[in-house]
């Protein structure tokens, strides 16, 4: 009984510190490893409200846009996780629409979908603003709210796939590369 | 004569005690049994869930069906003037999706709990370090206002080592607004602001940071005592929002720790 006690402890404690040490990266800003670490246990957590918004939140920001896919599906149990979920959303379609638009000249112009503080989201929102427009071989953008911040979003063909870049400039300095495909 | 009552007696006791492993052994694998089916649930329920949840989409599609069939028998007829509802003037006012972090401070709250009670021992230690730290800065806070009023009586308790530090941090200061004000160096107005908000001046460090940021508005560390400042002279909204605007302009992550730190009111 004894063991048995302790091996439910010992087990609660490492799933508390799964979720300490994602945390903790997160912090950090190791988005990177949040997002791998969270993909590694998902399947033990997926149940964990908490514990997918993190993982999704790395993810996110580590540009790994498509593996929001699940947390999209799995988050809708409580008020929060369902409004994460729909922001996931929101930018999975934009990242989706926007990378067609880009290689079959598809037309966004029609579209008005809600916007996020995401900087996929901006580059969508201002890509639709330009309207039916020849394509052009990359596009440069002004922040609305800030006239020094500017992206650049141009496709560049990779060994197998396109793949959809913006670049965000301060005063030609560039600050992120962010690469999707 | 054989006591046949006692010898029944330990005889079932021994039958208990010879069938005692095994219980144990099955309820113990059925604990077990249960904490991996908790943590792994099969498929099965999974389906039985999305089953559950398909019921009503199915009977949502007859009712349309039913309708659609009572609409075909009847000859069509103009919908109403009244009944059409005129679509709203497309408002090309787009809608902001914004993440809820909340879960962010549960994590924190929960992992917080879960170092308490796995290093008590580590938490306690920090705890009387900062007792002593706040015994000390009270005690040097004393001396402060003790030599503001400059009260003869007071003075005499405190002790006379730290009173002449004291002096020499006032006396630097001094000197250095002095060649501040020679020179209109930004960097000697940091110097002061800082100064200041260790001191418990808020006020002071407030207005030179102010003044470092009119000299140079890209010097971080001027633009972080400024708002701390501001939180101490209890004016949190001002500097939430002169953080926000700096982080807008500058992308400045040590500005961003200071706000999150402000919002969640880590930082008072």
């Amino acid at each position: 009984m004894k063991i048995l006690i302790l091996f439910l402890l010992v087990l609660n404690a490492y799933a508390i510190n799964i979720k300490q040490n994602l945390f903790t990266l997160y912090q950090n800003k190791k988005y990177d490893k949040v997002c791998s670490i969270g993909f590694n246990h998902f399947q033990r957590y997926k149940e964990d409200e908490e514990f997918v918004s993190l993982y999704a939140f790395g993810c996110l920001n580590a540009d790994y846009i498509d593996r929001l896919s699940i947390p999209i599906a799995t988050l809708k149990f409580s008020k929060e996780a369902r409004a994460n979920s729909a922001y996931f959303a929101i930018i999975l379609m934009q990242k989706k629409l926007l990378y067609h638009a880009l290689i079959d000249h598809y037309d966004l112009s029609k579209y008005l979908l809600p916007s996020t503080d995401y900087v996929l989201s901006k580059v969508f929102d201002l890509y639709t603003k330009l309207g039916k427009h020849q394509p052009r071989a990359f596009y440069l953008f002004q922040d609305p709210t800030d006239k020094k911040l500017t992206y650049k979003l141009y496709i560049k063909k990779d060994y197998k796939v396109y793949k959809m870049v913006i670049e965000e400039y301060y005063d030609t300095m560039i600050l992120q590369r962010h690469v999707y495909w | 004569m054989l006591n046949i009552h006692e010898l029944e007696k330990q005889w079932k006791s021994y039958k208990i005690k010879s069938y005692l492993p095994y219980a144990i052994v099955i309820v113990s694998l059925s604990v077990i049994a249960g904490i991996i089916y908790s943590f792994y649930p099969t498929q099965p329920k999974v389906k039985s869930q999305h089953s559950k949840k398909s019921i009503p989409v199915q009977h949502v599609h007859i009712s349309a069906k039913k309708t659609k069939v009572v609409d075909t028998n009847k000859t069509i007829i103009q919908p109403k003037a009244e009944n059409i509802v005129s679509p709203e003037p497309i408002v090309n006012k787009q809608a902001k999706l914004l993440p809820s972090m909340n879960f962010m401070t549960n994590i924190q709250h929960e992992t917080q709990l879960y170092a308490q009670t796995v290093h008590p021992v580590q938490k306690t230690a920090p705890k009387k370090r900062i007792r002593k730290e706040v015994k000390k800065k009270t005690s040097t806070n004393i001396i402060e206002n003790v030599r503001i009023k400059e009260v003869p009586t007071i003075h005499k308790e405190q002790k006379a080592d730290i009173t002449i530090e004291r002096k020499e941090t006032k006396n630097d200061i001094m000197e250095i607004i002095h060649r501040f004000k020679n020179n209109n160096n930004p960097a000697l107005s940091l110097f002061i602001a800082k100064k200041y908000y260790e001191l418990g001046n808020y006020h002071q460090s407030y207005n030179y940071a102010l003044i470092t940021n009119q000299i140079n508005p890209n010097i971080e560390a001027s633009w972080i005592v400024f708002a701390k400042s501001l939180v101490k002279l209890h004016k949190k909204d001002k500097a939430i929002f002169t953080l926000k605007e700096y982080i807008n302009s500058s992308h400045s992550s040590s500005a961003e720790i200071l706000l999150n730190k402000i919002t969640s009111g880590k930082f008072k």
